[in-house]
């Protein structure tokens, strides 16, 4: 069935929801309202007050809640509502949950999904728009999803509330209502720590990372017309992170360009780089290339936002840099 | 609120006299399984002091449960099964308060494999077997709070009467996750007991100089929570307030019990407390919470040779802790990745 990002990740909710009556929801404005950008609209009405609950404006008693619950044996979905929120309950989530079965010596674990979003291109600002994985990517004992497209997000999702561990879920709400794609109706999970090659190439391996897919799929469809073909891969999930898959695309397009809406210090994006050397530098044509804003905070001004953000043309630019 | 606690040095309990802890619920019976447990916490700790301190057997951090032990035995004596208790950093009396081994609790601190977590987390995650109702701890100041009133949510949401109780200090009412603990128990109507451990110093800082408003009560109290200030050196006022507390808890009507009491020592066991005025010191250790229960025991027709006996086996199981703890060996390094 044809859905946006926002359907599809409502309908993994409502999915597992309707087979798991331990499935909770509990966020701001995630009931009553169905969310601020309508993500979680009328399961309040299919799945009662109980399961569906509006919280105060306190994050770090979501993620602590999150973390209680799921000891328990619930499987709450948190939703923190914007992604620069979430340090708040950053000390819940490395010093707590993603320490419980570590602390308990495998007695208890506190599988719980913490949903956020990122919204940067929707002219929110600069604390509203920031995107930085490798906070938590540097967890251990926890799961990293950057869902990117309507059907992967859907499995990645289920397979989140299906762990045994924390999931941090990072949405990039640009894409939440710009385009569908065909959605499974059926039950699938999309396995953690196994990257998606979503275009196959042999010039170059582009990496691109949550908002960046769709983007990079578009400038790869350019770079075709120029006679550069593009292998792109989604990592779907950072921590684990599959560097096996990005690898093999690299020994064989000798090429790797990684874009990540991430400042480029301390990124993600540094880590693939780096595990793509250790692996192996034989095959490396060109030295590695990383895409990411610049280092300034994001601004709002449509204008000014337009210009710090990556787009297909600066990935085509980065590509043919690479080509050269 | 049961009494204004704005000035808890001239805190004034009413004394609770034996013939009076009926009146309560409690029998002849509970009060010498409480006082059994507080002489053992006791005992557990001095013996982990010796082995911190004179010794220098066991190194790291912790923190003892010296001259708070009324507070622990008696609330957990309201537990019902599955009820879960949530605690900190000082969580020896309330592992030994909840029937953890002694073994394992000690194996525990001496990160050996027999430990509470294998002797993989150490002295300050000691209260951990579920099904001894001993759920877990953190060694951050108040982040078990709202986990706390996530376990309360689950039991609410399976609907099986039972509650959650998370114990802290006084320090801990300064950090963000207690009110915003404290409000989302109060919104979501959950059956959490929150019982403050107050022993009027947070580390080395005297807490009533850093207290906006002065009461923890009524912090309490301003988020929805219903108060109740107990004389925490006083095992029937603090078994009182728990047994007052709790059928309001279970229904889920949440519930702090401000126990005001004093360490007898320092923050942790290396900390000599020297920022402490003597006077004060003194006037505290008077008022020594396990003497208290004897005084009572022995008006109430106990003998001072069942005392003993009391004292002795506690003793034993402290010594039998230690060569237990000893003699244990630690866990292979490979095995950590199974809990991660």
């Amino acid at each position: 069935m044809e859905m946006n990002l926002a359907e599809a990740i409502r309908e993994a909710l409502e999915e597992e929801m309707a087979k798991n009556e331990r499935v909770i929801i509990i966020g701001e404005d995630v009931a009553a309202a169905g969310g601020i950008m309508g993500v979680t609209k009328g399961l309040l009405e299919k799945f009662g007050p109980e399961r569906v609950i509006d919280s105060p404006i306190s994050e770090i008693a979501l993620a602590g809640f999150g973390t209680g619950a799921a000891m328990m044996g619930l499987r709450p979905v948190v939703e923190i509502m914007y992604m620069d929120f979430t340090p708040l309950a950053l000390e819940q989530l490395m010093n707590q949950a993603a320490q419980v079965k570590f602390i308990s010596a495998g007695k208890l674990t506190a599988p719980f999904v913490l949903r956020t979003q990122y919204s940067l291109g929707r002219h929110n600002g600069p604390q509203h728009s920031q995107f930085f994985p490798s906070f938590f990517a540097n967890i251990v004992g926890i799961n990293v999803a950057l869902p990117s497209r309507p059907k992967s997000a859907k499995g990645l999702l289920k397979q989140g509330l299906r762990s045994d561990r924390p999931t941090v879920f990072i949405e990039p709400s640009y894409h939440y209502f710009d385009y569908t794609e065909d959605v499974p109706q059926d039950d699938y999970v999309v396995p953690f720590g196994r990257a998606e090659v979503v275009r196959r190439g042999k010039d170059l391996t582009i990496v691109a990372l949550s908002r960046l897919v769709p983007e990079a799929l578009a400038a790869a469809e350019e770079l075709e017309k120029k006679g550069i073909s593009a292998e792109v891969i989604d990592p779907l999930t950072v921590r684990p992170l599959d560097v096996k898959t990005i690898a093999d695309s690299v020994s064989k397009t000798g090429r790797l360009l990684i874009a990540s809406d991430e400042h480029s210090q301390a990124s993600v994006a540094s880590e693939i780089a780096a595990d793509v050397y250790e692996l192996d530098l034989a095959f490396l044509k060109k030295p590695i290339r990383r895409l990411h804003p610049p280092e300034v905070h994001v601004p709002t001004s449509p204008a000014l936002e337009e210009e710090y953000m990556i787009d297909q043309e600066s990935l085509i630019r980065a590509a043919e840099e690479l080509m050269r | 609120m049961e009494v204004e606690s704005a000035k808890i040095d001239e805190i004034n309990v009413p004394t609770i006299l034996p013939a009076e802890y009926g009146s309560f619920g409690l029998t002849r019976e509970k009060v010498l399984s409480i006082y059994k447990r507080m002489v053992l916490i006791r005992e557990f700790e001095k013996t982990a002091e010796d082995l911190y301190v004179t010794r220098g057997v066991l190194g790291g951090l912790s923190h003892l449960y010296l001259g708070e032990e009324a507070i622990a035995p008696s609330v957990v004596s309201v537990m019902k099964p599955g009820d879960m208790v949530l605690g900190t950093y000082r969580g020896h009396g309330h592992a030994l308060a909840l029937g953890i081994e002694p073994n394992k609790v000690m194996a525990e601190l001496y990160g050996k494999e027999g430990g509470v977590a294998r002797g993989v987390a150490g002295s300050m995650h000691v209260i951990m077997d579920p099904e001894k109702g001993a759920l877990y701890s953190t060694a951050i100041v108040g982040s078990h709070i709202p986990i706390a009133v996530g376990v309360a949510y689950a039991m609410k949401f399976y609907g099986n009467g039972n509650m959650a109780i998370a114990f802290f200090g006084d320090g801990t009412v300064n950090i963000g996750a207690f009110a915003e603990g404290l409000n989302m128990a109060w919104y979501l109507k959950v059956p959490v007991l929150f019982v403050v451990e107050n022993n009027q110093y947070a580390e080395y800082t005297k807490t009533s100089n850093t207290l906006g408003g002065g009461s923890i009560a009524k912090r309490a109290e301003a988020l929805g929570v219903r108060a109740l200030v107990a004389y925490g050196n006083d095992a029937f006022s603090v078994y009182r307030a728990a047994a007052l507390a709790e059928a309001d808890v279970r229904k889920g009507r949440p519930v702090l019990i401000e126990a005001v009491t004093y360490r007898m020592k320092g923050h942790n066991p290396y900390d000599m407390a020297s920022y402490r005025p003597q006077d004060e010191v003194a006037h505290w250790l008077d008022r020594d919470p396990i003497k208290l229960m004897e005084s009572r025991l022995l008006s109430d027709g106990l003998k001072e040779d069942d005392l003993k006996a009391i004292l002795d086996w506690a003793k034993k199981e402290v010594e039998e802790a230690v060569e237990y703890a000893e003699k244990d060996g630690v866990l292979p390094f490979d095995a950590l990745y199974g809990f991660v």
